[in-house]
């Protein structure tokens, strides 16, 4: 599988953007970059959040797999400054992990969201610490009007951990499901031996 | 189903015990008690409205299970002091609220939930915006007729069904609260609980349908929002979600179509009993109208026909139990009981305790807003009393309620049209406004819905469609 890297630049997004879509075409459009504005990223430690706080809308995040990183980090140094882009950090994405927690009420919607939390999960990327629990209380079937408790409640609360990419497409899939709550991705990231090249 | 444990018969038992221990004279007041009580006696009312409003938000699993004692707790944080310090007054005003107002209001509660228990909506529909439209505007009629909460229940099981197919569906289920829920309730005593309370009180019963100008106002403009609304997620569902049906739908039908007779039979029965006079009695020393005894029999034959000529499978597809009729008769005893002395202080007016309530709130607009804004987070039947209660005692003082009812109407209308269309209409703002509410988006939920919390419904729906709507209503109704 792919080594992926985290990428910072500094510029305008719109001249980071046009850098990439040209990069990506030259690598013959097999795989693309993702920017970091387009996730839900943890901000992490208190500098990383003042800086993007003061820093804000100046610097950017992109995220591609071994081959593409290469050529965007290439790029940048070559003609970034006519751009008005300058590369800051590269560092290798060695794991991503993002929090989950999901409640239903019905058993119908329960299944669905096994199928789609626990089943199926992209290559390499596994379910941490997972605990799902089903609750009936048969004393709570029908309408209710001043006491209202659900009659079957599934829970279901863990940790996506595995490749940025897989990662990425559980945080999608889990957003787009009703009753799951999911929480900002967070990343393992190290610094290269070799900071000159990706 | 175990034996019920005793303190979760408390509540209607402290109702009962007076009824066998006290004398016949026992309702003959001695003294003015709005003008001696303290203002402290208002706390167990408080707190059992807070409870109602809190608990199910805080902590449902105990409170699906133990709402009995805790409604029984406020009762006897009531009774005990309150027979205690003023005996047989006391003993006569518990009697008086629990023959006059507690009884006749749990009979109609429970005969319209189990007539329109028996009603069942069958058929495959396509949730597009103008079914759903069309659904809504049947429930918002349908609501001040068979009451919101049974319009609800008959309702809303068929618009769920028909957006099954629907990603984007939470929208629909918020404004069904406002309107079929909620607004539609305005025009008749049986549309709303506090509407019922108003009648028992002395308010005519054709005197809702003078709301018709309100009602539709807030009912056309909340429409047009959905619409609006509806047209924008419609347009973001999915091409196939979107397309013509081709395959088979099952057609529309609706059974225990009988049970509507029932209604009507209801609806006949409350309305005689607001025309007709057939004389007293006294039930131990209550006064009570004969014909409010024979209407009252008359709802429970109702209720019992429905029960006996409708098919159990209805019911059952229905989820139709005995619980919200539980729910009700026990939660209302407790809040009769403790309504006793916030209302007989608010109706005592400058003479009374709650004399800084009564001069706080001074117009219509202002008595709209409050009752609303108390409606929003407690229940709207004790908010609508407890303002009427304001009302009379600021405007009338002293006066007879019935007596002073009717003066409002004729001389100061605008005051009771805004408290009860206050109270009305505001029990949308929030899940637990009104009691059909926390129940349709239960059954949404269990159908798959992913319902707003309880901010989020007030963010993204109350304040930017409700609250325009009702600053409208008292620039054109009451400024």
């Amino acid at each position: 599988m792919s080594v992926w890297y985290e990428i910072t630049v500094r510029g305008t997004e719109d001249a980071l953007r046009g850098l990439v879509a040209a990069c990506e075409a030259a690598h013959g459009g097999k795989e693309a970059v993702v920017f970091g504005h387009d996730l839900d990223l943890e901000a992490g430690t208190l500098p990383q959040r003042l800086l993007e706080l003061f820093a804000a809308g100046s610097h950017h995040l992109v995220f591609a797999p071994a081959a593409l990183a290469e050529e965007v980090v290439a790029a940048l140094r070559s003609r970034g400054r006519e751009a008005g882009l300058e590369l800051e950090t590269v560092r290798e994405v060695v794991r991503a992990r993002v929090p989950f927690s999901a409640e239903a009420f019905s058993r119908d919607v329960a299944e669905k969201l096994r199928q789609k939390l626990v089943m199926g999960l992209p290559p390499g990327v596994e379910g941490e610490n997972l605990e799902e629990t089903e609750a009936q209380d048969p004393s709570a079937r029908g309408a209710e009007l001043y006491t209202p408790e659900h009659a079957y409640v599934y829970r279901i609360v863990g940790t996506f951990v595995g490749p940025l990419p897989g990662i990425i497409e559980m945080q999608r899939r889990a957003r787009n499901l009703p009753f799951v709550k999911v929480k900002a991705l967070e990343l393992q990231t190290r610094p290269l031996e070799t900071p000159e090249r990706a | 189903m175990s034996a019920p444990h005793p303190l979760r018969l408390a509540a209607p038992a402290a109702f009962v015990l007076t009824l066998l221990t006290c004398p016949a004279d026992a309702a003959q007041p001695a003294v003015d008690l709005g003008s001696v009580l303290p203002a402290w006696s208002a706390l167990p009312f408080v707190g059992i409205l807070l409870s109602i409003a809190l608990f199910p938000l805080l902590s449902p699993r105990f409170w699906h299970h133990h709402y009995p004692e805790v409604a029984a707790f406020w009762t006897l944080a009531l009774a005990v002091p309150f027979v205690a310090a003023y005996g047989r007054p006391a003993v006569g005003e518990i009697l008086h609220m629990a023959i006059a107002d507690y009884v006749p209001f749990i009979i109609l509660i429970g005969t319209l939930f189990t007539i329109g228990g028996g009603i069942l909506v069958r058929g495959t529909l396509r949730g597009s915006p103008i079914v759903n439209t069309t659904i809504m505007v049947i429930g918002t009629v349908l609501a001040s007729w068979i009451g919101t909460t049974g319009a609800a229940v008959l309702l809303i099981r068929p618009l769920l069904r028909a957006n099954r197919e629907r990603r984007y569906t939470a929208h629909t289920v918020v404004f069904f609260i406002f309107l079929v829920a909620n607004i539609g309730g305005t025009l008749t005593p049986l549309g709303d609980p506090p509407l019922f309370l108003g009648f028992l009180h002395g308010v005519p019963f054709f005197w809702p349908l003078s709301l018709w100008k309100e009602m539709l106002l807030v009912a056309l403009l909340t429409l047009a929002a959905y619409v609006a609304v509806d047209a924008y997620h419609w347009r973001r569902e999915d091409p196939s979600v979107r397309a013509p049906r081709t395959a088979p739908r099952e057609p529309l039908r609706v059974e225990g179509r009988h049970n509507f007779l029932f209604l009507a039979g209801v609806l006949v029965a409350v309305f005689v009993s607001g025309i007709w006079h057939a004389g007293g009695v006294s039930i131990l020393g209550v006064h009570q109208e004969i014909q409010n005894l024979l209407r009252d029999a008359f709802l429970l034959l109702m209720a019992a026909g429905s029960w006996l000529t409708t098919a159990r499978r209805t019911r059952e597809e229905n989820e139709y139990t005995w619980g919200p009729i539980r729910e009700v008769a026990i939660l209302f005893a407790g809040i009769f009981a403790t309504i006793i002395p916030p209302l007989l202080m608010l109706r005592a007016g400058e003479h009374g305790a709650l004399a800084p309530a009564v001069r706080a709130v001074h117009s219509p607009a202002a008595f709209f807003w409050v009752t609303g804004g108390v409606s929003s987070f407690l229940d709207n039947a004790p908010t609508y009393l407890t303002f009427l209660s304001t009302a009379l005692g600021r405007l009338f003082p002293g006066v007879p309620e019935r007596e002073a009812i009717l003066r409002l109407i004729s001389e100061q209308g605008a005051y009771l049209q805004a408290i009860a269309t206050g109270a009305v209409f505001m029990g949308a703002n929030t899940y637990i406004g009104n009691a059909p509410n926390f129940m349709v988006k239960s059954i949404a939920e269990e159908a798959g819905v992913e319902m707003p919390s309880f901010f989020g419904y007030i963010a993204r729906y109350t304040l930017p469609f409700l609250v325009p709507i009702f600053l409208l209503v008292t620039w054109v109704f009451f400024e």
